[in-house]
């Protein structure tokens, strides 16, 4: 295999470099905000004389090899003042360098915003950064700030419509997303089942989202991953910011544990109580809220050590009288080690602990149900800074699942539920992972790596089938039908039931062709071994996460990104475009008819098949002048297929291609910013999507007094196409005094009150016996006012 | 204070006139009209009674919500012992009944058997055991702000097998019919029950409980059935799926019909709300 062959050659090159490296000297530090001091992602590090550069890490740390002799130093980045220095180096040099943000420096407008700079050199492509304050500005339904509907404004990324929760990357599930927060995995990104996001802006510092070219140190979903990372907290001064909305209000504390050594941040949310509740037409004593809870503690021991303890903590309660009571959230804590084993040897050890639970508590019918997702996970990563053409990153990764699919308990003696456990699941997933970053030439770069990722499903109790076949198909009618099992055998924790060994190679090629213009190809495999068991159009808080195992195989992706990168005007424009083709083995289907909830043998009622997606995504931005902003064009395909196991089998749907429910042809999306002074800022985002596939009935015939529809093939019709405009005004009075800063945002969702259809259902009608389509749509034109401050 | 106040008012004012579902008007396609059979034998375990009759209709465009009767079809049934029992249209309702009571027989095959515009139909089913309803019990529970009647019927679910049954609730009273499907994975061996809840129940009402034997091909009819006509909508629904019906064309089987052939025993009991 030729992959192989690559790996081998790097590792050659990377012998070779170990021996010619000898007269340069080592640049490094951090690179942080002058007022706060925090430390700043993807700050530009540049010498310009050797035509040399890098970005610092997502610790803010950078090091660089560099020849002996003068040499300016710039560090950029936007929204922050450059820095220049003049280095006259002779030995290693540590420079840690603190940039002040613009705003603060000039008297005229702030022209350029913290819009990721396009970076022709480096061979990562498809991946977006949307800095915080960028997301702060758009216009928000109902004025809540939300991390989640923000990234859908960017090329190859939708979500299921409006109150649908998560979000699809070029063609994938919401289950394929691997979402960090601080390096943890997060299971459910929504609250109100979906109306916003689990995210408070105020402690979020960056976002990153890899939709392709994904380097080897990430792993364990097919689709994307998003890297949040949560600000460290100011170690300078206390401060505090917070919001008051119409959803939520929002409180954020920050200050120094240890002048310019150590800080907190602790910041919290929460909705108002009694949201929502006139949807469910009820009165009397109903709750439904949210709130969640960021926390971290960051502490720099010396210049080689620095500890970060951080939490997330999140909960959506549902209390309607006497009928259910229902809570969950996730709950994440992290330790995280930076170390220093040499000014190019960067490491990270991270301990986390995450878990997501559910609880559903039925009073009316006196029983209660628990299910929970836990994982610990063990991570160490470096970032190897060898010399000025190679870059090594490898690390290692083990975690530790849990799966408790439900514990159903009875609440009252009279209670006529069962206790019932559903068996508990284990499993442990673990990878190794090296790539190489290496500048091949002035004008070519080449990022490679692999990850041998392992899954090793844990004893527990599993049933034994006839041929050890789940599912029966009934030929005469056509059916696929739950098997009864034989028997039940009960293994010991210890016991390996299943072990998966994966390979995943991955690779990215950059080529520079001229100053302003660049071309990058990647390639990746990735391995999911979690499913998401849901068949419904998008995830529900109550859907059940499930490892792979005996009868079900982990998703596997490859996918092929070729990309076209421009910059015009000396960067105040850039071009990206990018087309890309992806298939997933593996993915799971289910029977006609199939009862997810609460199945303790879920294998009964899974097939497993096949996706593929495939797209072109246009992004050109505006980075400078008074008008910023970006417009985003993605026309894409995304499908999948279950055919029969044997050719006797018609699979499901005939075991033809249809489009999956996240198939959108077409996704226009225009974002732009103005800022007319210092007081004032207006915003703009423009959608258009392409309806998402949907099954409508093609007959209707009586049974038992019913009118039941016949429907067509699977999602072979469309949901009108979504659109909509929404705009927002900021106003920044003047500052009364230094330390209070206050800020208004109104704004307008949907401005021309589109009824954009989340679904259409068809039922007969109760009244008149005739049947009927019924389009629900959710966000019609909501003006809203929040407040802002910070002191 | 009063600001969140009237933030809050605001709120629910654009929740309220902003997300709700309306009618609308889709242009739907309409496949190949085909047949739709409703089979039911049905024994009534308390008063030894019969209910036994095929319905044959045709579908129609999504829109046009009527049956269109399927007329001057054969219709016979043949038991275990290669008994055959032919039935008869009456006038021209489409529905079929047989010329001599079908017996009684637990844990045997039926098979019916339809002839009709040239094309022959068919489909088998076991007539399985139905435990019988022990006990009604009435509660009184607060729903949405209204008290509702709760009616529960009770039943012994036998330990040795796997059984699967459905709930049948009728009353004069009650707009329309309702059901609960049932399977025993939750309480093989002890207690069960199907539950009807109502707002408009007054004392006097007379409801009729029924719980009808089903076979785990007619269980996955039931449950779809009953799941699919009394889900509401929104962004959770499931994708929609045919119901699969246990009869075949075996002249056509692209062309294969809809609805069920079903037999089941039936437990009846007839309570009057307190």
């Amino acid at each position: 295999m030729s992959l192989k062959r690559l790996w081998f050659l790097s590792l050659c090159f990377l012998s070779f470099f170990y021996l010619s490296a000898q007269t340069n000297f080592v640049l490094s530090g951090y690179i942080s905000d002058a007022e706060t001091n925090e430390t700043l992602i993807g700050v530009n590090v540049i010498l310009p004389d050797l035509k040399l550069g890098t970005t610092t890490n997502e610790y803010g740390f950078y090091s660089i090899t560099i020849p002996q002799g003068e040499h300016q130093l710039i560090i950029s980045y936007l929204g922050f003042g450059s820095v220049y220095k003049n280095l006259n180096l002779k030995e290693d040099l540590t420079e840690n360098i603190k940039l002040t943000a613009t705003a603060e420096v000039l008297d005229e407008v702030v022209v350029n915003e913290n819009v990721e700079l396009l970076n022709l050199k480096s061979p990562q492509m498809s991946v977006n950064s949307l800095a915080i304050n960028t997301i702060k500005k758009m216009p928000a339904a109902l004025g809540e700030v939300d991390i989640i509907r923000s990234i859908t404004l960017l090329p190859g990324v939708t979500n299921g419509g409006e109150g649908a929760s998560g979000f699809n990357v070029r063609g994938g599930a919401a289950d394929q997303n691997l979402i960090l927060l601080d390096e943890a995995i997060i299971f459910n990104s929504s609250h109100l089942f979906g109306f916003f996001s689990v995210f408070n802006p105020d402690a979020i510092k960056d976002i990153k989202l890899y939709k392709g070219g994904i380097p080897a140190n990430y792993g364990g979903r097919v689709a994307s991953v998003l890297n949040i990372y949560q600000k460290d907290g100011n170690s300078n001064d206390f401060n505090a910011q917070g919001g008051i909305g119409l959803i939520s209000s929002r409180l954020l504390l920050e200050g120094p544990l240890k002048k310019e050594k150590g800080s907190f941040l602790i910041g919290g949310r929460s909705s108002y109580a009694h949201l929502f509740l006139p949807l469910i037409e009820s009165i009397g004593d109903n709750k439904g809220y949210f709130y969640d809870l960021n926390t971290k503690l960051s502490y720099t021991i010396n210049s080689k050590n620095n500890i970060f303890l951080s939490g997330y903590f999140g909960r959506d309660v549902f209390d309607i009288e006497q009928l259910f009571n229902n809570a969950y959230g996730n709950s994440v804590a992290n330790f995280r080690w930076n170390h220093l084993f040499s000014n190019q040897l960067f490491s990270n050890l991270s301990l986390i602990y995450s878990d997501y639970d559910y609880k559903l508590d039925f009073s009316f019918a006196d029983f209660v149900w628990n299910s929970s997702i836990v994982n610990f996970n063990l991570k160490y990563d470096f970032k190897h800074y060898l010399n000025e053409k190679i870059k090594l990153e490898y690390g290692l990764n083990s975690i530790f699942y849990k799966f408790d699919p439900g514990l159903i308990e009875p609440t009252k003696e009279e209670s006529q539920v069962q206790t019932n456990k559903l068996t508990d699941k284990y499993a442990v997933e673990s990878s190794l992972y090296a790539g190489i970053n290496y500048q091949l030439s002035p004008k070519t770069s080449l990022q490679l790596g692999g990850r041998l990722s392992n899954f090793v499903r844990r004893g527990q109790k599993i049933y034994r089938y006839a041929n050890d076949n789940p599912i029966n198909y009934n030929s005469s009618l056509k059916l696929y039908q739950s098997a009864d099992p034989i028997g039940e055998d009960d293994y010991k924790r210890s016991t390996i039931l299943k072990n998966f060994t994966n390979f995943e190679p991955r690779l990215a090629l950059a080529f520079q062709k001229n100053a302003t213009q660049s071309f990058k190809l990647s390639y990746n495999r990735m391995v999911q071994y979690l499913h998401l068991i849901s068949n419904t159009n998008s995830p529900t808080p109550i859907d059940v996460w499930t490892p792979s195992g005996s009868f079900i195989d982990p998703q596997i992706l490859d996918q092929f990104a070729l990309g076209f990168f421009k910059t015009l005007k000396s960067n105040r424009y850039n071009l990206e475009l990018e087309v890309f083709q992806k298939s997933i083995q593996n993915r799971l289907d289910y029977i006609d008819g199939a009862e997810l909830i609460a199945n303790n043998a879920i294998e009964q009622v899974l097939l497993s098949g096949e996706a593929r997606a495939k797209g072109l995504e246009l992004l050109i931005r505006k980075n400078e002048g008074k008008l910023t902003g970006w417009i985003a064009y993605t026309l894409s395909r995304s499908e999948q297929r279950t055919p029969g196991r044997t050719v006797n089998e018609v699979g499901i749907n005939n075991g033809e291609w249809y489009f999956t429910p996240y198939d959108k042809t077409h996704d226009i999306s225009l974002t732009t910013s103005y800022a007319l002074n210092k007081k004032w800022d207006f915003n703009a985002n423009f959608l258009f999507q392409t309806g998402q596939p949907i099954t409508y009935p093609e007959a209707q015939y009586r049974f038992a007094d019913f009118s039941i529809p016949n429907f067509e093939d699977r999602n072979s019709s469309r949901l009108p196409s979504y659109h909509r405009l929404d705009l927002s005004a900021i106003y920044t009075p003047n500052k009364k005094n230094k330390t209070f800063s206050g800020q208004w945002v109104f704004s307008i969702f949907n401005l021309y009150n589109r009824r954009n259809a989340a679904s259409i259902r068809f039922q007969q009608n109760t009244e008149t016996g005739q049947n009927e389509a019924i389009r629900l749509s959710i966000f019609g034109i909501i003006p809203s006012v929040t407040y802002n401050f910070k002191f | 204070m009063m600001r969140n106040t009237i933030f809050l008012y605001v709120l629910f004012i654009s929740i309220f006139t902003a997300s709700c579902e309306d009618v609308v008007d889709i242009e739907l396609n309409y496949s190949n009209e085909r047949l739709v059979i409703e089979g039911q034998l049905n024994w009534i375990k308390e008063t030894k009674q019969t209910e036994q009759f095929i319905i044959l209709s045709k579908t129609t465009p999504y829109f046009e919500n009527q049956r269109i009767p399927a007329n001057n079809a054969q219709v016979e049934i043949i038991d275990q012992k290669n008994n055959i029992y032919k039935f008869e249209e009456l006038n021209e309702t489409g529905t079929y009944f047989p010329l001599d009571t079908i017996p009684y027989n637990l844990g045997s095959e039926y098979t019916l058997q339809i002839d009709f515009e040239n094309q022959k139909y068919r489909g088998s089913e076991i007539l399985n055991r139905v435990a019988q309803i022990i006990e009604i019990k009435q509660d009184s529970i607060p729903l949405f702000g209204n008290m509702a009647t709760q009616l529960e019927a009770y039943s012994l679910d036998p330990e040795d097998e796997n059984n699967f049954t459905y709930f049948e609730f009728i009353s004069d009273r009650l707009e329309n019919t309702e059901y609960n499907v049932y399977r025993d994975d939750f309480s093989n061996g002890t207690e069960y029950y199907g539950v009807l809840l109502d707002r408009d129940l007054e004392k006097g009402d007379r409801v009729r409980f029924r719980q009808y034997s089903l076979s785990k091909t007619a269980y996955q009819y039931w449950y779809l059935l009953i799941l699919q006509n009394t889900q509401q909508g929104g962004p959770f629904q499931t994708n929609p799926a045919n119901l699969n019906s246990n009869m075949v064309n075996l002249s056509k089987s692209e062309n294969n019909p809809l609805g069920y052939f079903r037999v089941s025993e039936v437990s009846e009991v007839f309570y009057e709300v307190k």
